[in-house]
């Protein structure tokens, strides 16, 4: 099991899930809307597929953090 | 208590628990598979939790992942892992990385039977209802 901060610019929170748990998977069932912004995974940018994969293939053992991050339009 | 078992380099912990009881609860009663404790501001966080996985599993300080069973006719939930290498006392080794684990799932595995008795009722009242025309 793995702890998994995951969240968005307004809200986050700290869940305990399996590692082969997809990212997908764990930012649906936290209801974070990964389908605008850049989603991140302990800082780094995930590209096009890395969704579907889970957090053991990114050689996750024990935590992580997992945003979608909007930036906001300037005036 | 779970059993932990040194045989050779692997280290098999074995849950009192079936996997069988353990999907259960996860599909339809996953509180029953995790400790809480109170964070700073008094609100009830997950500190630990037990599951069911793919492969061999896993223990971290956040929980354990099962993913065999014994083979024996209980089919208890198991998961195998490295064996601490270099140490002089292997069993001190054993108990100082899997030790706090293990005191966890003992803890979790006290809620367990209750929930599964519930869940198993609950389905029955509601096969009770089930007609087939």
């Amino acid at each position: 099991m793995i702890s998994v901060t995951v969240g968005n610019n307004a809200n986050r929170t700290t869940v305990i899930i399996d590692a082969h748990t997809t990212l997908r998977s764990a930012l649906e069932d936290n209801g974070v809307d990964y389908t605008r912004g850049m989603t991140t995974l302990d800082g780094g940018p995930l590209k096009a597929g890395d969704l579907d994969k889970t957090f053991a293939d990114f050689g996750i053992t024990e935590k992580c953090f997992l945003y979608n991050i909007v930036k906001a339009d300037n005036a | 208590m779970a059993r932990i078992t040194i045989a050779g380099d692997a280290v098999v912990i074995t849950s009192t628990q079936t996997l069988e009881d353990i999907k259960t609860l996860e599909k339809y009663r996953p509180s029953a598979l995790t400790l809480y404790e109170e964070n700073e501001n008094g609100k009830k966080v997950a500190a630990f939790k037990i599951g069911s996985t793919t492969g061999e599993g896993s223990v971290s300080p956040y929980g354990i992942s099962f993913g065999g069973v014994t083979h024996d006719d209980q089919r208890l939930a198991t998961v195998t892992l490295p064996a601490p290498t270099g140490a002089a006392d292997i069993k001190d080794a054993v108990a100082d990385k899997y030790g706090s684990a293990v005191l966890a799932l003992e803890k979790v595995e006290a809620q367990i039977s209750d929930a599964v008795a519930a869940v198993a009722a609950d389905r029955e009242a509601v096969k009770a209802n089930i007609t087939i025309a």
